[in-house]
């Protein structure tokens, strides 16, 4: 269907009109896949819905692209899409009830931004640098180092289940950073 | 569970690079998780895509963007036969099963991986005796809204659900063949749950695979992870 509408195309960016369209379009999206499964893994943090995240986002692309387009609308389009897929996957899975909404103000003018994009290394370095001692300790040996909580209580000299409630207590103090650095 | 606990799970998930369990959280802890995910995917590498993984995408992709130029597909399709050949050798092989394979290409999206059971509604529930079911013997239940064949492999058990995917009537275990066979419109799946033969009038159909179910050993009887046929609260999973 792409092959149908080569005068979409000015001349001098395909040469001679080759049916090249379906090959130079697949040759596109080739271009991004390592770019949207590292976007998306990014706001995920798991190889699993990344991986299937990233597969609705491109047949969700390709599908509601009509047309060949060049390539800048195209990436254009993939993250734009990469962002909605997230954003239906945060709603759905870790469904938030509506009313407590209500009690967290807040928290529902932040969620209503759009610029919700990943933090890079140095962002991630920055805010556990804010962090208190323990909290960036926690985080950094759990998630930076990979250490199970029996590890990391051994390391810190705490019980595991102190490690439990430090890392999630530094988690939402680390959230609070986050969007206040925005 | 209180909510230490609860988080403590869905971290374990991510830093074994699994989807964590669906649960219903409050907006504060919903933040506190987008962060775990962030710091999980800063570490270096973790967010490297599998090169499997953009193998099968980038066959997605073609699928979908239409007949690719004309001396792909022969050439795609025979690599993906001919691996998909080997394994269902290799399979058939260790299973000692000769049987014919229907590749087909896999222009439909991949199946979420959501649990037969979720967490949050099962339970475990007995079904056999440890001696009632030897080495090789296969063996039918019943467990709650489930149905399965129980499977005893050189000692480990493992189960498959028996409702076939096609319209769900229960799949009946032929000795002879070691499959499943569906006697509503003659799909069959293999002693593993992946569909064999199609189903009469569903031709070009790849049917889902026969989903697995939990299956541990306790005290010389063998359970399966299953859920009861009546409707339950669905918020259980708040503090």
């Amino acid at each position: 269907m792409y092959r149908e509408e080569p005068e979409e195309r000015p001349l001098e960016e395909t040469g001679p009109l080759e049916p090249r369209d379906t090959l130079s379009l697949a040759q596109i999206y080739e271009m991004y896949m390592v770019q949207v499964y590292r976007f998306i893994y990014r706001h995920v943090g798991n190889r699993e819905d990344a991986e299937d995240l990233t597969a609705q986002v491109f047949l969700k692309a390709i599908r509601s692209l009509d047309r060949a387009r060049d390539e800048e609308s195209i990436r254009g389009w993939l993250f734009q899409t990469a962002r909605t897929t997230l954003a239906d996957h945060w709603r759905q899975f870790y469904r938030t009830p509506i009313v407590s909404l209500e009690f967290f103000p807040r928290l529902r003018s932040q969620s209503a931004r759009p610029s919700d994009e990943p933090l890079s290394g140095d962002e991630v370095q920055r805010i556990l640098a804010l962090l208190p001692e323990h909290y960036r300790r926690v985080l950094t040996l759990r998630f930076l180092e990979g250490l199970s909580i029996k590890e990391t209580a051994a390391e810190m000299g705490i019980t595991e289940t102190n490690v439990k409630v430090l890392q999630f207590r530094a988690l939402r103090r680390a959230a609070e950073l986050a969007r206040e650095q925005r | 569970m209180d909510v230490f606990e609860r988080f403590h799970t869905i971290i374990e998930s991510l830093l074994a690079d699994r989807r964590p369990r669906r649960i219903r959280v409050s907006p504060e802890e919903r933040e506190a998780l987008r962060m775990a995910a962030r710091l999980r995917a800063a570490r270096p590498g973790a967010d490297e895509p599998r090169p499997e993984f953009l193998a099968e995408l980038r066959r997605l992709i073609n699928a979908e963007l239409g007949a690719p130029a004309p001396s792909e597909p022969f050439s795609r399709r025979k690599l993906v036969m001919g691996w998909a050949a080997s394994l269902i050798a290799t399979v058939g092989i260790t299973l000692g099963i000769d049987r014919r394979f229907l590749p087909h290409p896999p222009t439909q999206r991949r199946w979420p991986r959501v649990p037969l059971v979720p967490e949050e509604v099962g339970h475990w529930e007995p079904i056999a005796r440890v001696e009632e079911v030897p080495i090789g013997a296969v063996r039918k239940f019943v467990a709650g809204a489930l149905q399965g064949y129980l499977f005893n492999e050189d000692g480990q058990f493992r189960a498959i659900s028996a409702a076939c995917t096609d319209v769900g009537c229960t799949l009946v275990w032929r000795e002879t063949q070691q499959d499943l066979w569906c006697p509503c419109h003659g799909a069959v799946f293999d002693a593993q749950g992946a569909m064999v033969e199609e189903a009469q009038g569903y031709e070009g159909f790849r049917l889902r695979t026969l989903p697995a179910i939990r299956v541990k050993v306790e005290d010389d009887a063998v359970y399966v992870w299953t859920v009861d046929p009546v409707e339950r609260p669905t918020d259980t999973a708040s503090a």
